[in-house]
């Protein structure tokens, strides 16, 4: 015999012990036959130590049944079959496998085989959950952006009623450090301070209600409401640049099945890039309006339209993609989160050039399918 | 002439702005109060001495561009701002535009009043001066051509003999001019017409 045929078995050898996955080879109850380098160094073990021991001995508890169900998949299915096991190996790290696994039938059970590759995507799946996070963090941080540079004005609009508290409290204080004082004029004075600090308080539950993280279920919730909540915000941003806002919302509006503080962000979000809008430019009729209808069968719709200088036809579907923006500041967030949110609600979110100038960012929401055609009684 | 101080409160905001004028009203001070810029500009008496107390920000016209529209029709009444948070470029544009003084919402009786009295101690002095200024511009146009000439060099520290040297005439016919011009302008010294000169702004309008 030449020597050739023995080269080319090492090659195999070789390309198996050294294949850049686990691979190995277990016998018809799941004991380890053959295991290359690559697998073993997966569950941390010298190869030759391995052989004849369960595969399910690395398995985690809770994984044994999978891995047992996986084995019996095989033998009554043809192909292949695949599943993703944890397993803790030698120095205690847990590692999440792919393993993709074929039969090889032989005369008797002893003689089966199952061949079976096993990857690695720990990784992948440590990845996809950072990504998850970061996602839910992104949302929140310009959740948090928005409101910081809606603080400003909302600093201005809180200390709208608390000048009034204090300067009537100063004025009781005085009328007090009268003698006689007039009773009537003191609680007068101290009536419209309790009004104003209520007013104040007023102003920081809404507040309160849009910046909290919470993971909120979807509930039936009225839009009017929701609105109600929002536009402390957005009201006190277009009054700091003089800009006149309006809202039009149907009074008939069913309600919709939403997280009403995400819905809430989508609105501050299209609004506050309206307002924005006018600062890229200076413009005269300085105008936004937010418009909610009904939109039969089982839909509503939400536009916010503005008289700014509009969405160059270059951006229109741009200006949804993550870290895109037109803007001098910001972090090109807000749309695409806006979307997101609108989508996941089972709506749509889309932009829109005004007819003659301005830009019109429109959403649509499904309404809960027990509310169609039905009147909503309060 | 009108000379009871009157104090223009204007604010969007109906409860702050009642509550202002209590303040204001409980010192005796005489107030009136606005809801927006236009009504002010309606009806204030020009002649009439006192402040403005504005917020800055309010629908319609703003603090600044009343401040502007006040200035375009030449009225120079002290304007106190009232801001909701201090914002550092609307101070500044309105400060440059002659703002007396700024007040931060809260803020106490104690320190409204504090603002209101300088302001009005201001408008007195400015309003003397005013008057001041107006009788020596009479006085300096009732001045003959050939005299203005002579109080403007002799303001700017002249010697009679560079004077006469400059207009072609002799000293003594200077020393004649000058007189008059003490005479007219009842100034007792050259001091005394050099603090005219500066006050109705001969002295930089000339030189």
């Amino acid at each position: 015999m030449d020597s050739k045929p023995s080269d080319k078995t090492l090659d195999y050898v070789d390309l198996f012990e050294h294949a850049p996955t686990g691979y190995a080879v277990l016998d018809g109850v799941g004991c380890i036959e053959k295991i290359n380098h690559v697998g073993a160094a997966l569950l941390g073990w010298q190869a030759n130590w391995l052989v004849g021991q369960p595969f399910s001995r690395w398995l985690v508890n809770s994984d044994r049944e999978p891995f047992i169900a996986h084995l019996r998949q095989l033998g009554s299915s043809a192909g292949g079959h695949s599943a993703t096991l944890r397993i803790k190996n030698r120095q205690g790290r847990l590692l999440t496998l792919w393993l993709q696994s074929q039969v090889v039938m032989g005369q008797t059970n002893a003689n089966t085989i199952i061949r079976t590759i096993m990857v690695d995507i720990s990784g992948e799946q440590a990845s996809a959950r950072k990504l998850r996070s970061l996602q839910s963090q992104l949302a929140h941080l310009s959740r948090l952006n928005t409101a910081g540079e809606l603080a400003a004005s909302l600093a201005h609009e809180l200390n709208q009623p608390l000048g009034t508290v204090v300067l009537n409290c100063d004025a009781a204080l005085r009328l007090l450090g009268t003698d006689p004082y007039r009773t009537d004029e003191v609680m007068e004075v101290l009536s419209q301070a309790k009004s104003a600090a209520t007013f104040a308080s007023d102003i920081v539950r809404h507040l309160r209600s849009f910046l909290r993280d919470e993971d909120e279920q979807s509930s039936a919730c009225e839009f009017s409401g929701l609105i109600k909540d929002v536009s402390v915000l957005i009201e006190a941003e277009a009054k700091d640049n003089d800009i006149e806002l309006e809202i039009d919302i149907d009074p008939d509006l069913p309600p919709i099945c939403a997280d009403p503080v995400q819905i809430g962000q989508v609105l501050v979000n299209l609004a506050h890039n309206s307002i924005e809008a006018f600062n890229e430019r200076t413009c005269t009729n300085k105008r936004v309006v937010i418009a909610v209808k009904r939109l039969p069968p089982d839909r509503i719709w939400v536009s916010v339209t503005d008289t700014g200088p509009g969405i160059h036809p270059h951006d229109i579907e741009q200006i949804f993609s993550p870290f895109y923006t037109t803007k001098n500041h910001g972090m090109g967030l807000g749309l695409s989160i806006s979307r997101s949110i609108i989508e996941a609600h089972g709506g749509k979110l889309w932009a829109t050039q005004g007819m003659l100038h301005g830009a019109t960012v429109e959403f649509t929401l499904p309404t809960p399918p027990t509310s169609v055609g039905e009147p909503h009684a309060d | 002439m009108l000379t009871e101080q009157v104090i223009h409160v204007v604010d969007d905001d109906l409860p702050f702005l009642a509550a202002i004028e209590r303040t204001l009203r409980s010192t005796g001070l005489t107030v009136r109060g606005y809801t927006c810029a236009r009504a002010l500009l309606d009806e204030i008496d020009l002649n009439q001495p006192g402040c403005i107390v504005t917020d800055l920000r309010m629908p319609d016209m703003n603090g600044l561009e009343l401040q502007q529209a006040l200035d375009k029709r030449h009225c120079h009444l002290p304007i106190i701002f009232i801001t909701g948070h201090g914002d550092a470029t609307t101070a500044v544009i309105a400060l440059k535009g002659g703002a007396m003084d700024f007040l931060t919402k809260p803020f106490s009786e104690k320190d409204l009043l504090n603002c209101v009295a300088q302001a009005l101690q201001k408008n007195l002095i400015d309003r003397r001066l005013a008057g001041e200024q107006a009788v020596v511009r009479e006085r300096y146009t009732n001045l003959t051509p050939r005299e203005q000439q002579v109080f403007r060099l002799v303001v700017s520290d002249l010697p009679n003999k560079l004077i006469a040297r400059q207009l072609k005439i002799s000293p003594r016919t200077v020393e004649h001019h000058r007189e008059h011009v003490m005479h007219k302008m009842q100034a007792h010294s050259a001091t005394e017409l050099l603090t005219m000169a500066m006050l109705c702004g001969i002295r930089e309008l000339h030189l």
